[in-house]
């Protein structure tokens, strides 16, 4: 399993006069999943009819989908506006 | 301009592993004029060729029944409302209904540059406390309750300083929302910047750490006798006075024209030329 990693967040413009509209963008990696899968094999003799077994346990990896929290420092309610799997969209009032 | 942080945390939503980081953006000073400049709102934008501005401060001579309507994408306007003194029940009820019918964003303030309207320090801070309270009482979250004050009276020339003695505070002595600057030089040889920085050091004597604002600017008024910045020009002046602002994080930056006051609007072309480069580095 991994974490979901962010590589990115830019804005729109480099300043915002208030009450204008701020967008932010997030590129982002989503993290994985593992689901733990057991193997278990059993072997049988023919001729005696004695059997042993021995079980592995393997990892199925599969990307996991992601929620977001945004939030700011002036306490700005942020609206997701989308979301493709490896961007994010946000935007909030200056 | 204000700087703010955003941070987006980002969680798998079945291995329940996550992430964040943070970036930053900025805020700048609410640009703006006052409500009786010589040709209107519609006209300053003409001119600029602005579509918005989102800074403004209006004048009255009472409490108006309930807040003006202010132009589109004008979200922090500064009503400056004048109630009989001392503030009686009244005045209380005036100050409620008129706080209550505010947006959030918008300001308000009493006897805006009181210094000058006859009254006492002690007249003008108990008003303010008072004034405050109702504020506090009944204007929706989001809006704030200031107090403008003039710069000339931390020139140390002023009949009516030092401006210290005016700074008024909350009933309970916690700081009003915003303190604005009413920006005028103390000399033809001083920049806005070293008049900001006087005000300001007047102020930190009552507040420490306040949220500032430029609520009026321009070179010369006669109102301080005429005194007119004459080291620079008046582009040279708002220019330095924007970079102040910027630098110190204020929320508003509203210049004042009034032909009646001798700053007529439109200033010569070099004025213009710098209000249209503050307007676009404030992100308009």
């Amino acid at each position: 399993m991994a974490a979901p990693v962010i590589s990115s967040i830019t804005f729109d413009q480099a300043t915002y006069a208030p009450g204008a509209k701020v967008t932010a963008t997030v590129n982002y990696t989503a993290g994985t999943q593992g689901t733990p899968l057991v193997f278990s094999d059993v072997a049988t003799d023919k001729a005696t009819g004695l059997s042993g077994s021995l079980s592995a346990t393997f990892m199925v990896v599969q990307p996991d989908s992601t929620t977001h929290a945004a939030s700011d420092s002036g306490g700005r309610a942020w609206t997701q506006v989308s979301d493709s799997g490896t961007v994010a969209v946000f935007t909030a009032t200056a | 301009m204000i700087s703010y942080t955003f941070t987006d945390k980002l969680t798998g939503k079945a291995s329940r592993l996550s992430s964040s980081k943070s970036a930053n953006f900025t805020v700048s000073p609410a640009f703006g004029f006052n409500s009786d400049i010589d040709t209107g709102f519609s006209g300053v934008q003409g001119t600029l060729g602005i579509s918005r501005f989102p800074g403004a401060k209006y004048f009255y001579g009472n409490v108006p029944a309930a807040p003006p309507a202010v132009p589109a994408g004008t979200v922090m306007p500064i009503f400056c409302l004048k109630p009989t003194l001392p503030i009686g029940s009244p005045g209380v009820a005036n100050l409620g209904n008129f706080f209550r019918q505010m947006r959030p964003g918008q300001m308000a303030t009493i006897y805006q540059e009181a210094e000058h309207d006859g009254y006492t320090e002690a007249q003008i801070k108990a008003a303010h406390a008072t004034a405050s309270t109702v504020f506090d009482q009944n204007a929706p979250k989001g809006c704030r309750y200031v107090q403008c004050l003039m710069t000339w009276d931390a020139s140390g020339k002023s009949a009516h300083g030092p401006l210290n003695q005016w700074v008024a505070t909350r009933a309970d002595g916690s700081p009003l929302d915003m303190y604005g600057f009413d920006t005028y030089p103390n000399t033809a040889t001083s920049p806005a910047g070293s008049v900001l920085d006087a005000a300001l050091a007047e102020l930190k004597l009552v507040v420490p750490s306040p949220v500032i604002g430029i609520t009026e600017c321009n070179y010369t008024t006669d109102l301080t006798g005429g005194i007119t910045y004459t080291a620079g020009t008046q582009a040279q002046w708002f220019k330095d006075a924007w970079s102040w602002a910027s630098a110190h994080n204020c929320l508003t930056f509203i210049s004042y024209f009034l032909t009646a006051h001798g700053v007529p609007w439109p200033p010569v072309s070099a004025t213009l030329t710098e209000l249209s480069a503050i307007a676009k580095a404030s992100g308009l």
